[in-house]
């Protein structure tokens, strides 16, 4: 199948430019999220956006449940978009489970991206009592929460939306999350919810041997601050950034903040 | 013998006795454990096809590595280019040209096995930081294993393919609300139902002598209070093999079974179907 098919590809900004900015985005949403914080790199990168399997606009028919069982099918697709498009000097900016799906990539192809952005990203969701980490979730959570999706997906997709995205006094942002989620086959929805939920990748973060930003928001639900905080501990090269907004979608909610964050680590 | 030949046989009497002793789930992920330690390799895996889209890493180790996907297509061109013989990298080849890179990342040598298991095609992956040399005895020594490996792959596929047809008709005919008695032809074996089971009087549901359902069929027949009419369609039921009959009263003290006996012959089963409604 063809790549620019399957993941609704778009390249835009100088496309001469020696650097390329690959935005990837998260779960429920599509490239089109990250329309407000390109415009300031077009003039000076290359700009690479493009749509997970699944989501989107990117082929339905390519959407295989084994493939996609966990967000490994994800780093493969990356690692077929970098290739088909013939990049370097990548710069990868990953929204939530995007940035997980970057890291990946940056581990088991290295060499083709340079710097990695993690934008409200998380190795792992659920609570290690255990070993002392804190994903945010225990198991009763993400049981509930499962069986809501599965009950009724819409009405969970309204509901979570508004605790996801924050920003009460705005809520032209949740009702178009809540659109885009329920845009979702939701079988679909509940099997990459499942992929993220359960994945756990710490073992990865002290591989990266690339320089790392770690974005951070503030009330996130989906990545509470001790997160963001885990990253930076157990990611080689990294650092953390805080961004002034509440909720899990700063580069919806506050792109100039993300923007001056993405400036400072170019 | 040598070292290799000695490896070989190794393998082979190590995976013999596993296969009587432990749990099939993981008698694959054993046999890669040990090919890895009997090469001294660092790294052993399975490579499954598992639909157009995804060719899956498992049975890894180190561990880490399970769950890799890596896309089916150019792996089978590199297959279908070598004769789907086993691949000797004594280089691994540059990242650009090499399909399976994502699962290769720091290591100098490997060895690609496939082990063809229609539906179900797989490879074993051997892959050493150092770089090797690969004898022709090196070689002897992997494709009798490769022998041994779709052995047990194909007993492993097997087994895990009938615990799951049992798992799941074992919860349908559970599920289902009539008692359902099966007496196979052979003699020597039957089956019951839950439901069944309550019914005959019997301590629980699953395999039984077809004496031990025999003689409970016949106490509860014996208890109806038409058993004579019973007696006389069983008469005509059993003058042929091939005969069947629905809506068959049993009147018992407190109500009236519907009941219904069917034969069943298939290729590999012959015998009778009852169902107590």
């Amino acid at each position: 199948m063809d790549i620019i098919q399957r993941n609704h590809i778009h390249v835009i900004g100088d496309l001469g430019a020696p650097q390329t900015l690959v935005f990837a985005h998260g779960f429920g949403i599509d490239q089109t999220s990250f329309h407000h914080v390109i415009a300031p790199f077009s003039q000076d990168y290359k700009i690479v956006l493009f749509d997970n399997v699944g989501g989107g606009k990117a082929e339905l028919k390519a959407y295989s449940s084994r493939r996609y069982e966990t967000i490994h099918g994800y780093a493969t697709d990356v690692a077929d978009i970098l290739q088909a498009l013939e990049l370097k000097n990548v710069t990868f900016i990953g929204h939530s489970v995007s940035g997980m799906i970057g890291l990946l990539h940056s581990v088991y192809y290295p060499g083709i991206i340079d710097k990695l952005v993690l934008l409200g990203a998380s190795p792992r969701y659920l609570n290690d009592p255990a070993n002392n980490y804190i994903g945010g979730f225990d198991d009763a959570a993400l049981t509930s929460l499962f069986e809501a999706m599965e009950a009724n997906y819409h009405a969970w997709a309204a509901g979570f939306s508004k605790l996801a995205m924050r920003n009460e006094d705005r809520p032209e942002l949740a009702a178009q999350f809540a659109a885009s989620l329920q845009e979702l086959r939701p079988d679909i929805a509940i099997q990459v919810a499942k992929a993220i939920f359960y994945m756990d990748y710490r073992d990865e973060l002290p591989k990266v041997t690339i320089p790392t930003l770690v974005v951070q928001t503030t009330n996130d639900i989906a990545v509470p601050g001790v997160v963001s905080e885990y990253l930076e501990a157990h990611i080689p090269n990294s650092r953390r950034t805080k961004v002034n907004t509440e909720g899990h979608f700063p580069h919806i909610s506050a792109p100039g903040e993300v923007i001056a964050a993405i400036q400072s680590f170019l | 013998m040598s070292n290799w030949e000695r490896k070989a046989l190794n393998f082979i009497n190590q995976t013999s006795r596993w296969d009587k002793d432990k749990h099939i789930s993981s008698f694959l992920a054993f046999s890669i454990s040990l090919v890895k330690s009997l090469t001294m390799a660092d790294i052993a895996l399975q490579l499954e096809f598992e639909d157009e889209a995804t060719a899956k890493v498992k049975c890894a180790s180190p561990v880490h590595l399970n769950g890799i996907v890596l896309n089916p297509d150019p792996i089978k061109k590199l297959l279908y280019a070598q004769g789907f013989k086993s691949i000797y990298w004594s280089k691994i080849p540059p990242p650009k040209e090499n399909a399976l890179s994502g699962i290769l990342q720091a290591l100098s040598s490997a060895v690609i096995i496939p082990v063809n298991t229609t539906p179900n095609n797989s490879l074993m992956i051997l892959g050493w930081s150092a770089p090797q040399t690969f004898t022709p005895e090196f070689q002897e020594c992997i494709e009798t294993i490769s022998l041994r490996l779709k052995e047990i792959l194909l007993q492993s596929e097997q087994q895990l393919y009938f615990q799951r047809i049992a798992t799941r008709f074992s919860a349908i005919l559970y599920t289902i609300p009539h008692a359902m008695v099966f007496i196979n032809n052979d003699g020597l074996s039957g089956w019951i139902n839950q439901e069944g089971a309550t019914l005959l009087g019997l301590s629980g549901p699953g395999e039984q002598l077809p004496a031990i359902l025999s003689d409970a069929m016949a106490q509860l027949r014996n208890s109806a209070t038409n058993s004579e009419d019973i007696y006389r369609e069983a008469v005509q039921l059993f003058s042929s093999p091939e005969n069947s009959i629905t809506n068959w009263n049993w009147q018992l003290e407190n109500n009236t079974l519907k009941v219904s006996c069917f034969p069943v012959n298939t290729q590999q089963i012959s015998g009778r179907l009852w169902i107590f409604e």
